[in-house]
């Protein structure tokens, strides 16, 4: 068969289209692709387009180059000059200057490469860089490398003789705790010291009782650590957090034993916290009075309280709790204001004024917890007493004022010369005072 | 049969007309084989973009990496390595980031939460420090953001203490936890002098307690620069200064730390900088103890020998392993000095060590030249405690110097109850002879010491 001349044409031209079309595909392709290696797209967060060779990188500018430079020429750096850098940052010479490089270089390695980070570190012969390096790796170092740098600051880690704000070693458990309360319960088992009884620390209890309930219960059944009342205590709190119900259960079931004092006063300020309803129900499941007593002194006594203002945190200011509490027959309460008055941070006129406002029925109750806040002056305190009108209520602040005040006396005693009272005035509050000083001071609270 | 198909122009028309067909075609091949490289990039970065997603799909998107086959949320990020995490921070907007930070705030509170914001925020201070500081500033769960500034205090790189202070100086509620002090001293570590110069410009009401911090580095690092920048000011010479400036120069130089002790010792709120510089000489040098004490004023040597008893007796929490020296080898040094420092304190350091080994203790006592060791056992029987009470008296007894052991004796029975009557009735129930129940009622002394 002869094709004839046009079809024979018109294949020849379909031949130079398809060709002209792959070869303008690939010419561009080429072009892309060369264009692309040429020019990175820079990073959103790196302002420099140009990335640092590590060649060109010596440890110590550690503190003046961004982390992204460093931690890519780190990356990028083959083992050997990660080596050397780790001996630059030994040999500089003590100062400021490498006490940068070395928690730069060291909090960086360790994030990029844990073990050859500690390998380096366990190479550094002088002990106060070696401490350094450490504190570094601590404050840097990614989960899964925790255990390696807890073992190697049990090893080596030397506790520094001076004053210092923070405990590494310390750190680094509590750090590991929160990942793995298990591994770290059989970490400080196997570093228990010589004469230590209770190696394992009572906030890891805690939180493996949290995360994983029947094994941190096993481990005390195991060990019989029930007897011991602060991995007890510790269990329950990490127990409600994990299954509140149950934990208030079982509180509430063993409320009357002696060392249950505290959990069933952590039971109670948690559901203050988290559910006042269920506070409410809780303490009037108590088994009587004197545990509900118990209940509130131990919830709220010897706590910082700080104002809303400082913490953020309303449910803890000393007035809502004040507030909270004498919502509750006074027998529950009686005696327990005296720490929150003393936490206030706001003017003495202030809750002054909030005892003013109370019921009759209650009003002398609090007034006796009346306690100064901790940073009036003597005269800032009397002076929120000798305005309140009431005669009565005002003798009853001004004994409680005497009683508690933590100003030095000569202080109260000139702020009484001071205060805008006639003779006969000054006079009955000097009796007073004089009254209250030939007191005996108060006993041990009674709890029932 | 059809006739064949003429032309309609020539042949040399037609072949000039097919290569310009020809060449037609080539050239809108290889522009339409161009477009088409073009189309193909779109979707590609398209693809590129989705790592940076939109605000509204950074909210929804919980996955932060997929590690192997699966998926891994931000709240599982402690497991993830950070030569991971570094690239995925580092693509991600801004818009993500903020957005990760509000999903782990949305986490149920413990330990898992906790594990999860350090990570988060020790690494991204590292990747995009001010995305940080931003996620922080926007943090509502306040508990959530003080575990996000203790990981930005620890992790942060060197570079960024001064931004990092700014940015905190400006955040509601300083005063949770110390994040404000712990700043301090990691920066003073590295930047002294800016440190400083930030304490300046951003005073805090109240007690200052960055001073310390600050202090305690600078002391070290340039203890002149550090001494000149706190007599500068008088707001700035506060007990904890003067105590952190004294004692960290001594760490580098304590000859010249003890000069200046000495010049300033009288100095308002001083006296507990010279206490603690003398606890931590007899920790670590004695003998440079031995010479601060002997340089010292008598009565204010007798005071910081009384901070030695304390320290080496009182439980402190919080102390290091090893901190506290041994009460042997406190009240041995005790007696290298003269007796007149030590004869006030050495009984607390001496019943501290008898209380832990008697048999020790007692044969330390007996080897001592009869002066001394009438003064030690004087001041031992002094602190003496109800458990221990009979042997101490036993001891009491041997003493040489009559004057001597009938007041120590009679102070030590004297103190054995609130009234004169109970001191009586307490002598009866001691297991001791007769003769000495006798003696003891005889020199018991009218007053009850108060130690």
């Amino acid at each position: 068969m002869i094709a004839r001349p046009s079809v024979l044409a018109a294949v020849a031209l379909a031949g130079i289209a398809l060709t002209a079309f792959f070869v303008g595909r690939h010419v561009e392709a080429g072009r892309k692709t060369s264009a692309t290696t040429v020019v990175a797209p820079a990073p959103a967060t790196t302002p420099k387009p140009e990335r640092l060779s590590y060649q060109a990188l010596h440890a110590s500018d550690v503190l003046a180059s961004s982390f992204a430079d460093f931690y890519e020429a780190l990356r990028s750096a083959p083992t050997e000059a990660r080596k050397q850098w780790a001996s630059e940052v030994e040999q500089m010479p003590a100062g400021p200057r490498r006490v940068a490089a070395v928690r730069g270089f060291y909090k960086l390695l360790i994030q990029f490469d844990p073990a050859v980070a500690i390998k380096s570190i366990r190479e550094i012969q002088d002990k106060r860089v070696r401490n350094l390096a450490l504190e570094a790796a601590v404050d840097a170092v990614p989960g899964f490398a925790i255990a390696d740098l807890a073992a190697v600051m049990a090893e080596l880690y030397q506790e520094p003789g001076g004053h210092t704000r923070r405990s590494y070693s310390d750190e680094v458990i509590e750090q590991w705790t929160d990942l793995d309360p298990a591994a770290v319960v059989r970490f400080q088992e196997q570093h228990r010291r010589p004469a230590e009884e209770n190696p394992v620390f009572t906030n890891v209890i805690e939180n493996w009782a949290q995360v994983d309930l029947k094994a941190a219960k096993e481990w005390m059944d195991s060990r019989d650590e029930w007897k011991s009342p602060e991995y007890r205590r510790a269990f329950i709190n990490g127990w409600y957090e994990n299954d509140r119900p149950a934990a208030v259960a079982y509180v509430l079931a063993h409320a009357s034993e002696t060392d249950m004092r505290d959990s069933v006063g952590n039971i109670l300020r948690g559901l203050y916290y988290d559910a006042k309803d269920e506070a409410r129900k809780f303490i009037e499941a108590l088994p009587d009075d004197r545990t509900r007593r118990t209940a509130f002194r131990a919830a709220f006594e010897n706590i910082m309280y700080d104002e809303v203002e400082d913490s953020g945190e309303v449910a803890f200011s000393p007035r809502a709790v004040a507030e909270w509490m004498v919502k509750f027959p006074p027998a529950y309460w009686k005696g327990r204001l005296k720490d929150l008055f003393n936490w206030s941070g706001k003017p003495p006129r202030e809750m002054i004024s909030w005892i003013q406002e109370q019921p009759p029925e209650i009003q002398d109750i609090v007034a006796a917890d009346y306690t100064p806040p901790r940073k009036a002056t003597a005269a800032d305190s009397l002076g929120a007493v000798l305005q309140v009108a009431d005669a009565r209520l005002r003798d009853q602040l001004l004994e409680a004022l005497f009683k508690r005040s933590e100003s030095p006396d000569e202080d109260m005693v000139d702020a009484i010369s001071k205060a805008p009272l006639s003779a006969e005035q000054r006079a009955h509050v000097l009796q007073l005072k004089a009254e209250v000083d030939a007191r005996p001071n108060d006993g041990p609270v009674d709890d029932g | 049969m059809p006739n064949p198909p003429t032309p309609l122009i020539s042949k040399r028309v037609q072949i000039g007309i097919v290569g310009l067909v020809a060449a037609g075609l080539a050239i809108g091949g290889f522009e339409a084989g161009r477009k088409t490289v073009d189309a193909a990039a779109v979707p590609k970065s398209d693809a590129g973009a989705s790592a940076q997603p939109s605000a509204d799909r950074a909210s929804q998107s919980a996955t932060l990496v997929e590690h192997g086959r699966s998926p891994i949320s931000v709240r599982e990020i402690a497991t993830v390595p950070f030569s991971e995490l570094y690239d995925v921070l580092k693509s991600a907007s801004r818009e993500q980031l903020l957005a990760w930070a509000r999903d782990l705030e949305q986490m149920p509170r413990g330990p898992r939460q906790r594990a999860a914001v350090n990570a988060y925020y020790k690494s991204l201070v590292q990747v995009d420090h001010r995305a940080a500081i931003e996620a922080v500033k926007s943090a509502q769960n306040i508990d959530m953001r003080e575990i996000a500034l203790e990981a930005l205090t620890r992790a942060a790189p060197e570079s960024i203490w001064g931004e990092l202070a700014e940015a905190l100086a400006e955040l509601p509620y300083p005063r949770r936890k110390n994040v404000r002090e712990d700043l301090i001293w990691n920066w003073s570590a590295v930047d002294p002098v800016a440190t400083a110069q930030f304490i300046t410009t951003h005073p805090v009401p109240g007690e200052d307690r960055r001073l310390f911090s600050l202090l305690c580095n600078w002391g070290q690092l340039n203890p002149e620069q550090a001494r000149d920048w706190v007599e500068a000011d008088p707001s700035r010479q506060t007990e904890d200064a003067w105590r952190a400036l004294v004692t960290s120069w001594a760490e580098t130089d304590r000859a010249a730390a003890v000069n200046y002790a000495l010049a300033n010792a009288s100095r308002p709120d001083f006296a507990k900088a010279i206490d603690e510089l003398a606890y931590d000489f007899v920790r670590e040098a004695e003998a440079d103890a031995t010479d601060l004490l002997l340089r010292l004023p008598p009565d204010h040597a007798k005071g910081v020998m009384q901070h030695v008893a304390h320290m080496t007796t009182a439980l402190i929490l919080g102390l290091p392993d090893g901190y506290v020296k041994p009460a042997d080898a406190v009240a041995k040094w005790m007696v290298t000095l003269p007796a007149e420092q030590w004869s006030d304190s050495i009984g607390l350091v001496t019943q501290d060590w008898f209380g832990r080994d008697p048999s020790a203790a007692t044969q330390w006592f007996n080897q001592l030249s009869p002066g001394i060791r009438d003064t030690a056992l004087a001041s031992f029987c002094r602190f003496a405690d109800s458990k221990s009470i009979e042997q101490v008296v036993a001891l009491g007894l041997t003493i040489y110097d009559r004057k001597v052991r009938d007041v120590a004796l009679g102070k030590l029975v004297r103190n054995l109850g609130e009234t004169r009557e109970e001191a009586l009735q307490a002598i009866e129930g001691l297991g001791v002879g007769d003769a000495d129940k006798s003696y003891l009622r005889k020199v018991m002394a009218d007053e009850k010491d108060d130690r």
